[in-house]
């Protein structure tokens, strides 16, 4: 529970930090590069997924897929 | 030469599918998500399994609103061309092989030191829909089947964003309901997992953007794979071949709850000489579950842009975990939980790599022009595990957006 807490205590901060700092839309050049997605090739990040599912102890609870950085 | 025609129908029945999918998908307006990609895989491992990967897959949009997605995947784990499947048949729901889809590679070498041999099968497909630019949904399932394992997952993921598109959260549910029939099972069992997820992501800056999120699986019934055998009192591991009063099956507890706790940051450089127009990432990840594993993961990935057309990716990840509580080197007939897996151990893994993306744009004849907006890649990673697995990962693919 003290884990979770901490954890939505730094996504409390990720959205708090969005008082902070706004992105206009057409400030967004850099970040709708391939590059810079969280899973932008996501066949391959399944098969990499696998593959250390089948050699580690901590595999899956990998989340869902999920975020984007509201490019579009 | 069964094998090689049942790879051969198998794979003709992919490729028809896939275009008459594809066929009916491609009348509509092209959008900039829509693409195809083909990819290959090999995982050689230095015990001797191989494991060859292909995956195709199609994503479409149908509208701004909607897009839909499919793919298939097709894992041959030590292939003997021409020879036939450990325990296959076509006609079994669930067949009895040595090998197992979550234990992989790592489980075609079964306990008696002999090399399985098998096929898995995995379908993906999907739809995402944005509601009026209210809240997005997507909506997956999931198919995989080899010989002893037979897995269906749905996956329902919503998304939300806010602060005019800064910030998204996502939560997301999926239910793994899977069969398994291992080896040394008499039955085939039943294991149900249910994973939770919620996530936030968030520009931070023009160049920058986080994530971070929880997860949480709980699982219950068949926790082991039922292919490995344990020595009891001393007996060589090498004598057990099958289940007697010295060579016991594996012992799990029925229940598994775990929790990962995942944070990662994606920046975009611009200066800074040679590093101008790279992007580095940096994830990092906690796990913990009531089977007292714990583990440590840090990956890392720069991407520099060699020219306009070339992309040069190098990987680096570091992962360490503890071991179950379980988990023990000798067991005696009086201990209920058993285990032979190494992935229950203590142990540490590194994993580097790198990968080359080429844009081919008009480097393409006329009678393939379609080609021009692709890119093809190759990547090559070593991976290395303190128990004493080593393997060598090669990858290549093509993809085009449309």
């Amino acid at each position: 529970m003290r884990r979770f807490v901490l954890v939505a205590l730094f996504g409390a901060a990720l959205v708090g930090g969005a008082g902070c700092t706004h992105v206009n839309p057409w400030e967004r050049e850099y970040l709708a590069d391939p590059a810079m997605q969280f899973d932008y090739n996501k066949e391959e990040k399944a098969v990499k997924e696998h593959f250390l599912a089948t050699r580690e102890g901590s595999a899956g609870s990998f989340g869902v897929s999920g975020g984007g950085c509201g490019c579009n | 030469m069964v094998a090689i025609n049942r790879f051969k129908a198998l794979g003709l029945r992919a490729l028809v599918a896939l275009f008459i999918c594809a066929s009916s998908l491609f009348a509509t307006d092209a959008k900039a998500e829509n693409y195809v990609t083909a990819q290959g895989y090999t995982h050689s491992f230095n015990n001797g399994v191989d494991v060859y990967t292909a995956v195709f897959a199609l994503n479409k949009e149908f509208s701004l609103q909607t897009s839909s997605y499919i793919k298939y995947n097709v894992d041959f784990i030590n292939p003997k061309w021409g020879g036939s499947e450990d325990g296959g048949g076509d006609g079994d729901a669930v067949n009895r092989g040595a090998t197992h889809a979550t234990t992989g590679a790592s489980s075609a070498v079964s306990s008696d030191g002999s090399q399985g041999t098998d096929t898995r099968h995995a379908v993906t497909a999907g739809v995402t829909h944005n509601f009026n630019n209210i809240i997005g949904a997507e909506v997956y399932y999931d198919y995989s089947r080899e010989n002893d394992y037979v897995s269906h997952t749905p996956t329902l993921t919503i998304k939300k964003e806010l602060n005019d598109k800064n910030t998204t959260l996502t939560a997301g549910y999926s239910r793994n309901m899977d069969t398994v029939h291992g080896k040394f099972m008499t039955t085939a069992e039943e294991r149900n997992t249910d994973n939770f997820y919620v996530g936030v992501t968030q520009l931070l800056s023009p160049v920058t953007v986080a994530q971070a999120g929880y997860s949480r699986s709980q699982s219950s019934g068949m926790e082991s794979e039922g292919i490995r055998l344990i020595p009891i009192g001393g007996v060589a591991a090498s004598t057990c071949t099958a289940v007697s009063a010295t060579c016991l099956t594996e012992a799990f507890p029925d229940k598994r709850n775990r929790n990962a706790f995942l944070a990662g940051v994606n920046h975009y450089i611009l200066g800074m000489g040679f590093l101008n127009k790279s992007v580095v990432k940096l994830n990092l990840r906690y796990y913990t579950d009531d089977w007292k594993i714990k583990s440590y993961t840090g990956d890392t990935e720069w991407n520099k842009y060699l020219s306009e057309r070339t992309v040069l990716r190098l990987n680096y990840r570091y992962y360490t975990q503890s071991q179950a509580y379980f988990q023990k080197d000798d067991y005696t007939a009086a201990d209920t939980l058993r285990s032979a897996s190494s992935q229950l151990k203590k142990f540490n893994s590194h994993l580097a790599g790198i990968k080359l993306t080429y844009a081919l744009k008009d480097n393409v004849p006329a009678l393939i022009s379609f080609l021009k907006q692709g890119a093809i890649e190759g990547k090559y990673e070593f991976y290395h595990q303190s128990l004493g697995v080593n393997a060598h990962i090669m990858m290549a693919g093509l993809r085009v957006p449309f």
